[in-house]
Parts: C-alpha cells; sequence; structure tokens
C-alpha cells in the first residue's frame, strides 16, 4: 500500500483554493471600483442641489 | 441571477469538497493523494469549456462586432486560463509524489502549457492597443487560434508517448475509472462549473458596467 502524501494533499487544495479565492475577490475588488465613482457622483450631485 | 448562481456555486464547491474527502474511496494503488484528481481532473474540463465558449463568441465577434461577444470571450478566457492554471499546479503537485518529479516535459504537460500561454498572450494582446476594437479583433483571433489546441491538448497521449495516463472522460471506450471514483470526479466536476458560469456570469456583467461607465 502507498503512503497517502497528506501534505501534498493539503498543498493543491490549498493552491486551488488560494487561485479560486482571489479571482472572487477581484471581481468583488472591480464591482466595487465602479459602484464607488457613482456612489461619489450621486453624492456630489446631492449636495449641489 | 448572478448572486443566486454564487451561492449555487458555493453549494455546488462545498457538495465537491464533500465528496472528494469524504464519500470517494482511498483509491488502492495511489493511496490519498490521488484525492488531488478531483480538483485536478475537473478544472481542466471547466478550463475546456471555457475556452469553447471563447471560441464561439470570437467567432460571433468577428463576424457581428457586437461588444456583448467580445465581453463573453474575454471573461471566459480569464475564467479558462485561471482554471487551466489550478490544473497545471494541482498536476504538479501530483507528479512529485507519483512520478517523482514536479515537471516533466510530456506531450500532455507540454501542450497545456502551451495552450495557458496562448491565453495568457491573448489577454496581454487586448491589453497592448489602446485602439480597443482593433485589441478585440486581434484577441478574437488568437481566441479561436488557442481553442483550437484544444483537441490537441487533450488527445496528445494518444498521439505521442506519453507519461501522463490517458483521459477518464471523453475517451474512445468506457470512463477509465471505478464507478464510484467516475462519479465523485462528475460530481465535483459539477460543483466546479457551477463556480466557473458564476466567475464568467460576473466578470461578463462587470466588462458591461465598465463599458458603459466608460461610454
Amino acid at each position: 500500500m502507498s503512503a497517502d502524501h497528506w501534505g501534498f494533499v493539503a498543498g493543491a487544495y490549498g493552491v486551488a483554493l488560494l487561485a479560486l479565492g482571489g479571482y472572487w475577490r477581484r471581481l468583488v475588488h472591480l464591482e466595487r471600483s465602479l459602484k464607488t465613482p457613482v456612489l461619489r457622483a450621486t453624492r456630489r450631485r446631492g449636495l449641489t442641489r | 441571477m448572478t448572486r443566486s448562481l454564487g451561492i449555487v456555486a458555493v453549494l455546488g464547491v462545498v457538495v465537491a469538497g464533500v465528496v472528494a474527502f469524504g464519500l470517494a474511496p482511498r483509491e488502492v494503488t495511489q493511496g490519498n493523494v490521488q484525492r488531488i484528481m478531483y480538483v485536478h481532473v475537473p478544472a481542466i474540463g471547466v478550463a475546456y469549456l471555457a475556452f469553447i465558449l471563447v471560441f464561439v463568441a470570437s467567432i460571433t465577434y468577428l463576424w457581428t462586432r457586437a461588444p456583448e461577444a467580445d465581453h463573453t470571450a474575454h471573461a471566459a478566457v480569464e475564467v479558462g486560463v485561471l482554471f487551466l492554471g489550478v490544473n497545471i499546479a494541482t498536476g504538479a503537485i501530483w507528479g512529485k509524489p507519483t512520478w517523482g518529479t514536479w515537471w516533466t516535459w510530456d506531450a500532455r504537460l507540454t501542450s497545456a502549457a502551451i495552450l495557458f500561454v496562448v491565453f495568457v498572450g491573448y489577454l496581454l494582446v487586448r491589453g497592448m492597443t489602446d485602439d480597443h476594437e482593433r485589441g478585440a479583433r486581434f484577441a478574437a483571433v488568437v481566441g479561436i487560434v488557442g481553442a483550437l489546441n484544444i483537441p490537441l491538448v487533450h488527445f496528445s497521449v494518444y498521439w505521442w508517448r506519453a507519461l501522463h495516463q490517458p483521459p477518464t472522460f471523453l475517451k474512445p471506450g468506457p470512463a477509465a475509472a471505478s464507478a464510484s471514483i467516475g462519479w465523485s470526479l462528475l460530481v465535483c466536476f459539477a460543483g466546479l462549473a457551477l463556480l466557473g458560469a458564476y466567475f464568467v456570469t460576473k466578470r461578463y456583467a462587470l466588462l458591461r458596467a465598465q463599458q458603459q461607465a466608460s461610454a
């Protein structure tokens, strides 16, 4: 029976989690950065009215 | 709708994790290190699907010049590169204890690396020109040529002598895995495919919003 190499299993799933989670976070940041200028502009318009 | 897909995708990934570590049997020859296959194999499947979408969307873009087709291709390339990167990295981690090496210039590994480089090139081409339409046109051509590499990657193990084992699915004859491992792989593929679909949908929506904001 071969060794289980749990360290490699953890490493592989860790890398996958980091990559996929990192991309998820990137999408969240992109969405925020798109919303922020709109919010700022809306607030500015609100102040001038 | 995108939010609901995100919730379903998270649930799908959780179910995939439960199957990969709880329900799938310990493989007799390799031991538990074979559990890496429950992320490695589905990841290439999702990458293939993403690149097939790139192929269709790129042809549609060249035909119609519709920005929606360009956004679809752009979003799918990012997601395809992400999942192909996960596939290559997890394959290297599995290769070390199993083959005794992180990397070898085997036909499957080399062709997958070329596919990865071509689609990273796609993303670079988009950013290289100030003329958005010109960049989109170049990128569409790279996307079509890149996607045509998929059969080369998949069947390379049959066409050349390779260390990499033949594919488990999408092969001549029945699936090369026991029923319990085969089903576990399919469930994990479904979980990661949902996540991939969520990423493409979300990225597409953001690209559209970016375009509307800059117009």
